[in-house]
């Protein structure tokens, strides 16, 4: 095994959505490089579990990098130092021995804590419901081959697609907004012919969903590309953009 | 009005003021040339009628542009909640980022040193000077009396260096906005806006320095 | 509850089993369009399989109810898969057809899965194609614009769609999408967070649900006129797992508990290339695709303990087992036998890494035989991954790789309409055991989900509910039984909460999944099952007097974990009884003791060609074995032989 180390964490913590939070310290000794960031926290949580103390709450599921439930912003980075890579993803020899390690939940109007580093990131759902989606039913579909989708197309389309959810663009973003979450679905759906016909409603129903959540409006400071663990570009913001200045300018018939 | 309708707003009126930027650059240039022919520049502009008009356009889209950008700036504040973060930083800081992150800093600065400019220039020392039998203002001289103080000139410098900043994030930001910015053409916009930005810089710190030196000689 | 063993009838249709579907389909009541609104269906689980159903229903217009554990439908753990979703499209014109997917499908599972249902899944795999592609979903395409595919899992066709690697989050974000749709129109009623704790059953129908909000703790009452289960598999029952942490089969067990019957829970895939264990923190083991073994040799050096460099190992020093051992399927023999041949060779000494528990996976040879670019181009993503766990770069050093649990055969057990044995319980996906039989071919489970979610379920439940639409009795949670599976919940928060011990769940996970992994993992014997018995009845004791709980009863991870340890013990036990009963080796059930002369698996298919359905009989009492008889009609059972 490698290097053993000894952290001196901040942890925000706080009981529940209405009581005030504040920063606790706990030193983690033992600490392998090996480790991942939330196998780290596991080990604190056993060691407080037996201590009688409450543990520290936070989202974690798949713990591949692809669910989207992990998140916690990490010495001021969303999902902590790596480049395109999810907390869970990340591993503990990133940090020194003796570091000071900050984690905060995810701060954003529309994403309320729950308890210490889990949030509510059901606003991300509700811009989905407003209409990122394509209005088909189950049943009988056209033939897969009947609609040739050329592959650059199908490729930035999946590139769009790859976004998890997880929430750290908003986080990341200085004025809390979600343009790159909206923009990457917008971007996916009305890119593919499929998705075509109905994204002139799609691109103004999600925008405004977006807006009266409480997120901020994008002011192209480029944060939220740089945190977004599957490395979603802010062209996806243009083009959405271009795409609801159309809605404005152009008649569909 | 959605998000994204406001961005339009503060991107459209923002490109326009670059625009006004641009233009008020070749009109202050003649000052290098022949104090006559920035007097006649400087007359010719207020004696036509349409000035008011004019005056009135730029000071409403100056406005909306002050009005939109406060208003999303407040409203980003409000995004974040009630608790901020104890730490943040920029995985992928530069020199853009930097203009992006100050914009409404950059902007008060400006706003400020507009009013300081327009009082003392517009509203400024009033001297008169005769050509060919038309009697002008004399703008040249206050220009003159102006730059050669140190603190005028380096005040002036330092903003027009908030100016860059401010349209270095503005241009390239409106490529953004207006959703003409592609993969392909990202960096391209990107070097537009800086070299841009520079050439603004370049111009508008050639007229201090320029009258520093005519106040030194 | 009798204690009668019975041989239970899937009521597969009979006749000719092309037409077995239809047939069969006809042959359900419908409801008419505007009585539809006047039932309610409660679907627990939001990944392929419920949120697909819990879409389909709503969008015939029945009322539904989704339910998750997670923060949102779309983290369910159908998201994780990687490689692909299997169809017979034969686009490539290899000579595929859904009876060739049929007979793999089959055959892989070792002769185990029900027949008519399983031509079934191939008959629908073509739909979900289709549905997918229509729903948005970007698979990945050739530049003229049609969809790709690639042969996976030692497959012979190429009858693979995929979207990269990420197949299984792209197809779960359509059915994400279509039931968030559902749910923006008021159709589906979304719960989030929240976990089943009791089945409630009104005159032996499923009625409603107990659960467990997990930010406020409340505990709720749902009720319904149909329940459908797709809470994923349980390899948490192996504590290390490619699963995600929420696959606990706690769900399954509480449907077990109130006498829904499990079948076949000993087939658990162990999948033979994840990433071995590193320290006793680690909490989930990574899964590296199968893909890699299209390149990558598998070799341990020849001899015990060798920990030079493997670089410097000179190939007459090393031992490539699976090509030894398996000349013509060599490195790409079946994810079952691949994995056994790995423990085997770690179990004798030859185990490489500081831990002795890995082999290495090579890529030195592929890459002086294709160059580094080309590698690079078709494994680079995985390669980066490795490098960032392991911090060793592939191109270098060879992998290092373990098998680890993957899946789960097994699951509650459900008839050709994918109901229990209890009325109004219908179970899809990976939390069911129809199709796989004993083994799971690569891509095959996206699409068994995906089948159940979208084509089956709709129709059955629906189907269901038309049957019962004149007799079912009125039932809301103001029935007594749902006042008595509130106090059964609230009594096992209380036991739990009260034991105040030293240990915390994760100790007494941990201890469990060891016990499984060892004893009822990739090779089994009756002596190691019948400790593996005891061992887990110990476990269990010492859970009861030694538990401690940090935390209050409102947001509490540890309580959580606690509810779902307690339900895992009974399933692993349950687990190692099926291993145990089950005196045959089949599939990813290798029972040491059952073996040809070659040392490959002995099936017993006079004895053992069927399902077994344990029905639970109490705590303290053994568990009953039922069976239901497997009949092959349209196809003749052959011998796996990949030699």
């Amino acid at each position: 095994m490698s290097d053993e180390m000894t952290l001196y964490l901040q942890v925000w913590r706080q009981k529940d959505s209405k009581s005030k939070g504040g920063f606790q310290n706990y030193k983690v000794e033992n600490v392998s490089g090996d480790m991942s960031f939330l196998e780290m926290l596991d080990m604190l949580n056993e060691n407080l579990a037996r201590e009688g103390k409450d543990p520290i709450q936070y989202d974690h599921d798949c713990r591949e990098g692809i669910c989207g439930a992990c998140s916690c912003m990490i010495n001021g980075e969303a999902h902590g130092p790596g480049k395109k890579t999810t907390t869970c993803e990340m591993h503990m020899r990133h940090f020194n021995d003796g570091d000071a390690i900050i984690i905060e939940p995810w701060r954003a109007k529309a994403f309320p804590v729950l308890k210490d580093l889990a949030v509510d990131r059901s606003a991300y759902d509700k811009i989905i419901m407003a209409g990122g989606f394509i209005e088909v039913k189950y049943g009988n579909a056209p033939e897969a081959n009947s609609m040739m989708v050329g592959k650059e197309v199908a490729d930035f389309a999946m590139d769009n697609a790859a976004c998890i959810g997880c929430g750290a663009c908003a986080a990341a973003c200085p004025n809390a907004s979600a343009m790159l979450f909206t923009a990457a679905k917008t971007t996916q759906l009305s890119l593919l012919p499929q998705g075509k016909v109905e994204s002139k409603k799609r691109v103004q129903s999600m925008i405004k969903k977006m807006d009266e959540l409480g997120f901020g409006n994008c002011t192209n400071e480029r944060l939220c590309e740089a945190a977004c663990p599957k490395g979603i570009s802010i062209i996806s913001i243009a083009r959405m953009n271009r795409e609801y200045m159309g809605t404005l300018l152009k008649s569909d018939y | 009005m959605s998000s994204v309708f406001k961005k339009y707003i503060v991107a459209a009126s923002g490109l326009f003021l670059t625009l006004f930027v641009l233009g008020h650059s070749a009109g202050n240039s003649l000052m290098l040339f022949s104090s006559e022919m920035f007097n006649r520049y400087g007359h010719a502009l207020i004696t036509n009628p349409l000035i008011y008009l004019i005056e009135f356009v730029v000071v409403a889209i100056f406005l909306t542009h002050v009005f939109f950008a406060l208003k999303v700036t407040f409203e980003n504040w409000s995004a974040r909640g009630d608790v901020g973060y104890k730490k943040r930083v920029n995985k992928d800081s530069n020199l853009i980022s930097f203009a992006a992150s100050t914009m409404p800093y950059t902007g008060a600065v400006i706003f400020i040193f507009l009013v300081l400019h327009i009082v003392q220039f517009k509203y400024g020392a009033y001297y008169e000077i005769t050509y060919a039998g038309t009697i002008m203002r004399d703008l040249h001289r206050l220009l003159l009396e102006y730059f050669p103080a140190p603190l005028n000139a380096i005040g002036y410098i330092i903003a027009m260096v908030v100016l860059t900043f401010h349209v270095l994030h503005g241009l390239w930001s409106i490529t953004q906005t207006f959703g003409v910015n592609r993969s392909m053409y990202n960096k391209l916009f990107r070097n537009i806006a800086l070299g841009f930005a520079l050439f603004v810089l370049v111009i508008y710190v050639t007229f201090p320095v320029w009258g520093y030196l005519q106040g030194v000689k | 509850m009798s204690g009668e063993i019975k041989k239970l009838d899937s009521k597969q249709p009979d006749g000719p089993i092309e037409t077995a579907w239809d047939r069969h389909r006809f042959s359900l009541k419908l409801v008419n369009p505007a009585n539809r609104r006047k039932r309610k269906v409660l679907v627990v689980g939001t990944g392929l399989a419920g949120g697909g159903s819990a879409a389909g229903l709503a969008e015939l217009g029945y009322q539904v109810e989704a339910f998750t554990i997670l923060d949102s439908p779309r983290r369910s753990h159908s998201i994780a898969a990687q490689g692909g979703v299997n169809a017979a499209k034969n686009y490539p014109n290899d000579n595929d057809s859904i009876w060739r997917l049929f007979y793999d499908t089959l055959k892989g599972g070792d002769f185990r899965g029900n027949e008519k249902s399983t031509y079934r899944l191939a008959q629908c795999a073509n739909s979900i194609i289709d549905q997918a592609v229509a729903q948005g979903v970007p698979f990945t395409r050739e530049y003229a614009g049609t969809l790709a595919n690639r042969s996976f899992g030692g497959v012979q066709v190429s009858r693979t769609f995929y979207a990269r690697g990420q197949t299984g989050q792209q197809l779960l974000l359509g059915v994400y999408q279509s039931l968030m749709k559902e749910v923006g129109k008021g159709k589906v009623k979304l719960h989030t967070r929240k976990e089943l704790l009791e089945l409630i059953i009104v005159n032996g129908r499923a009625r409603g649900i107990i659960t467990r909000d997990l930010v406020t703790g409340e505990l709720e009452k749902h009720y319904g006129d149909a329940v459908i289960i797709a809470t994923g598999g349980f390899c948490k029952t192996y504590y290390l797992s490619t699963n995600a942490m929420a696959s606990n089969g706690a769900a399954q067990t509480r449907c077990w508990k109130k006498g829904a019957y499990m079948a076949n829970p000993c087939m658990t895939q162990i999948h033979p290339t994840s990433l071995p264990v590193m320290g006793a923190y680690m909490a989930k083991q990574t899964l590296m695709s199968e893909a890699l073994r299209n390149d990558g040799r598998i070799w341990v050096p020849k001899k015990k303990e060798d920990k030079r460099d493997p670089n410097t190992i000179p190939d007459d020093e090393r031992d490539y087992f699976l090509e030894r051992r398996y000349p013509s399927f060599g490195n790409l023999a079946p994810r079952d036998i691949t994995s056994r041949a790995i423990k085997q060779a770690v179990d004798g000494g030859n185990g490489v890494g500081p831990t002795g528990v890995a082999v290495y996976l090579d890529f030195k040879d592929a890459i002086e035989r294709d160059g580094y670019d080309k590698i690079k181009d078709k494994y680079g993503n995985l390669f980066d991954m490795y490098k960032h766990i392991v911090n060793e770069s592939p191109y270098e050093t060879p992998m290092r790789i373990y098998p680890t649990a993957h899946f789960t055969m097994g699951g509650l057990w459900v008839d050709y309409n994918l109901q229990s044995n209890i009325k109004g319980l219908f179970v899809g996906g990976e939390s069911s055991y129809e199709y796989h039989g004993a083994n799971r071919l690569g891509a095959n489970s996206l699409m068994s989900a995906m089948t159940d979610g979208a084509f089956v379920l709709p129709v059955t439940v629906a189907g269901y509910l038309g049957e019962t639409f004149a007799t079912l009795e009125k039932v809301d949670d103001t029935h007594e039984e749902f006042d008595i599976g509130m106090k059964v919940v609230q009594g096992r928060i209380e036991r739990l909460m009260n034991i105040k011990g030293t240990r915390t769940p994760d100790q007494f996970h941990r201890a469990l999944g060891k016990v499984m992994f060892d004893n009822v993992g990739i090779e089994r014997t009756e002596k190691k099952l019948i400790e593996a018995i005891e061992s887990i009845k110990n476990i269990k004791k010492e859970f009861y007097a030694d538990l401690m709980l940090a935390g209050d009863e409102k947001m509490n991870n540890e309580l959580e974990k606690a509810l779902r340890v307690e339900d895992t013990i009974d399933l692993g036990l349950l687990m190692a009884r099926d291993a145990l009963e089950r005196r045959e080796s089949c599939g990813a059930h290798y029972r040491m003791d059952f073996v040809d002369e070659d040392g490959e698996a002995q099936r017993d298919d006079e004895n053992f060609q069927h399902v077994a359905a344990w029905e639970y009989q109490g705590d303290d009492t053994e568990p009953l074995r039922h069976i239901e008889e497997l009949v092959f009609n349209s196809i003749q059972p052959s011998k796996r032989s990949y030699k």
